[in-house]
């Protein structure tokens, strides 16, 4: 119960986790879009070989993983934690790569099998390998705010973050506060669950046996009291709020105003300069790629 | 001017349809500043409805509710009046908004625009007068029916209220969360002055009362002062009398006088002195 409310927060005093939670997402945003900017294969192979592009996105996926690593050493997170975020998206990975692999159907020079449609073939495979190795690092980021951030600071930080929205009439702090509200009553809501499943079960009601749809159709009895006292919880908690003189944003203030400080300004730089060197290796800037890929094939 | 006044007050639930429910029925009685009041009555007596009643929460269908000469009715008086009365449920998790406990308390003060500085000041004030200041940035899911009661407390004073409603806040609480609760309450009227209308159903409680309200069926049944726990129409109501005022009642009745008490202490000290 304790890691639903809390997400999977990780308490800490580091100066990750008191960095301003607006800046954490920010460099969380730019972390995702850098990773959409990593090239798949097809797009590299027309021009260059594929030794460039081992190297490029190679190097590009090491600049990020020392980031995430350096990042998860300073913030004291468990590396393990950290890890541990892939394990919902692991099947959904391997199924991925495994249909990237099979029916790879860009420029391949180098083919082990080709049958119908079914084309596995080495540039497939570091293909595969590349997007696997991209979907990881999609998950473990974020997950790495999630585990330094309360999901408090989350929302208020998305509530700062949106605010411009307020001039084309988004209702960005009634967004916030739902949001916030619905993380407080999620342990309320599983103890209330646990309550009525054990009051079912002392009635003999069979949850745990049977196939899925089965165990679907036992919940019913289960969801449908939850949601009536969930409407009852709100009901209540509406007449809570008016009564301690809410009137939505209008006039109010935030007894925590967030600050931005100096280790803001040195995470953003930290990453920016992690963000440039990745682009480098990316786009090829001065030329650093195929330099470091012609080394590789002297070597050789 | 009293400082919250019920006059000849209805209020019906779905009125006007097959379902129509009258909580509350004609009902009139004024309440001063500075008094312990103790609304007392049986489940669906419309103490509740009573309670939201005083500010604003609910309107009356007919008749007028006044908070410091405000109508109720009127829309633009409601912040002014919720400023001054506020409210605590009966269930503590269904009143706070925030996942830390400070966060919560913040919520009232936040709404009134006040300045973060003072914001701060009440919170911190709000919490060491509940005595939970020590828990201001925990979670509060891990704390007790008692102390997660005395947060929805803080985060009403926080608003510096003239007015606490505490509408059954003790009911789902252990006797040691009773008392938690009654030790705050009564300390918060004796030395800040702060109005307290107490809604329950234990006597005992009601006890510790200036002035009890009796509610049965959506009216006022009895009202006075505490010598009301002696008034026999509330044995013919239903309602259980502390065990010291049961106790002194029949003993008077057979002959030995220990006069009027309203806790077992009082009780033990007329028994010594009678004897
Ligand atoms: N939201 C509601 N809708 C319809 N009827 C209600 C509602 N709330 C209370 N009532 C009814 O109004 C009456 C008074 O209720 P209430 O004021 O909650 O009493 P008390 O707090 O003394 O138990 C009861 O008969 C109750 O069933
Ligand atoms: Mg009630």
């Amino acid at each position: 119960m304790r890691d639903v409310s809390f997400g999977q927060y990780y308490p800490s005093k580091s100066v990750v986790h008191r960095m301003d939670a607006r800046i954490k997402i920010i460099i969380s945003l730019c972390y995702i879009v850098l990773l959409i900017l990593v090239p798949t294969i097809d797009r590299f192979l027309d021009k260059g070989r594929l030794g460039d592009y081992i190297v490029s996105v190679g190097a590009t996926f090491i600049v990020i993983i020392l980031f995430l690593l350096m990042v998860t050493l300073i913030s004291k997170v468990p590396p393990l934690k950290v890890l541990k975020s892939v394990k919902s998206v692991i099947f959904l990975v391997i199924f991925t790569a495994v249909i990237l692999v099979l029916f790879y159907g860009g420029t391949s020079n180098h083919i082990y099998f080709h049958k119908g449609i079914i084309n596995i073939s080495l540039e497939g495979i570091i293909n595969s390998i590349a997007m696997a190795i991209r979907l990881f690092l999609l998950v473990m980021g974020p997950s790495l705010l999630t585990l330094t951030t309360t999901p408090v600071e989350l929302t208020d930080g998305i509530e700062s973050l949106l605010k411009p929205l307020k001039l084309i009439k988004v209702p960005v702090h009634e967004i916030a506060l739902i949001m916030s509200i619905a993380l407080r009553l999620i342990p309320n809501l599983i103890e209330e669950a646990d309550k009525i499943r054990s009051a079912q079960k002392a009635r003999c009601a069979d949850f745990d046996s049977g196939n899925i749809f089965k165990r679907a159709k036992a919940m019913l009895p289960i969801l449908v009291p939850l949601l009536i006292s969930s409407f009852r919880r709100a009901d209540e908690l509406a007449y809570a709020m008016d009564s301690r003189c809410y009137r939505g944003a209008k006039g109010r203030t935030r007894m925590k105003i967030m600050r931005l400080g100096i280790r803001d300004l040195f995470g953003m730089l930290f990453f920016a300069a992690m963000f440039f060197v990745a682009l480098m290796f990316i786009y090829d800037f001065f030329g650093v790629s195929t330099a470091l890929a012609n080394l590789a094939y002297s070597l050789i | 001017m009293s400082f919250i006044e019920f006059d000849n007050v209805s209020y019906s639930y779905s009125a006007g349809t097959k379902n129509e429910v009258k909580a509350v029925k004609n009902v009139s009685f004024s309440i001063e500043k500075g008094e312990l009041v103790a609304l007392v009555g049986h489940n669906g007596s419309g103490k509740s409805t009573i309670a939201k009643l005083m500010n604003g929460l609910l309107l009356p269908q007919s008749g007028l509710v006044k908070v410091n000469g405000l109508d109720t009715a009127d829309k633009k008086n409601l912040f002014d009046i919720r400023k001054s009365v506020g409210i605590v449920f009966q269930n503590p998790d269904n009143q706070m908004v925030a996942t830390i406990i400070e966060d919560d308390v913040a919520f009232g003060p936040e709404n009134l625009g006040l300045d973060p500085k003072e914001i701060r000041e009440r919170v911190d004030f709000a919490l060491k007068s509940v005595g939970m200041y020590e828990y201001r940035e925990d979670a509060p899911f891990r704390l007790s029916g008692g102390q997660k009661q005395r947060i929805a407390i803080a985060g009403v004073l926080a608003i510096c209220p003239e007015a606490m409603v505490l509408d059954e806040s003790t009911s789902m609480l252990d006797p040691t969360g009773k008392k938690e609760i009654m030790e705050v309450v009564t300390r918060l009227n004796r030395e800040k002055g702060m109005t307290v209308i107490m809604i329950t159903h234990f006597m005992e409680e009601a006890a510790l009362c200036d002035k009890i309200i009796v509610m049965n069926d959506g009216s006022v049944a009895l009202s006075g002062g505490r010598q009301t726990l002696y008034d026999d129409r509330l044995v013919e109501l239903g309602l259980k009398l502390p065990m010291s005022c049961s106790v002194a009642k029949r003993l008077n009745k057979s002959g030995m006088n220990v006069g009027e008490v309203y806790t077992p202490e009082q009780l033990a000290e007329a028994i010594c002195r009678s004897l």
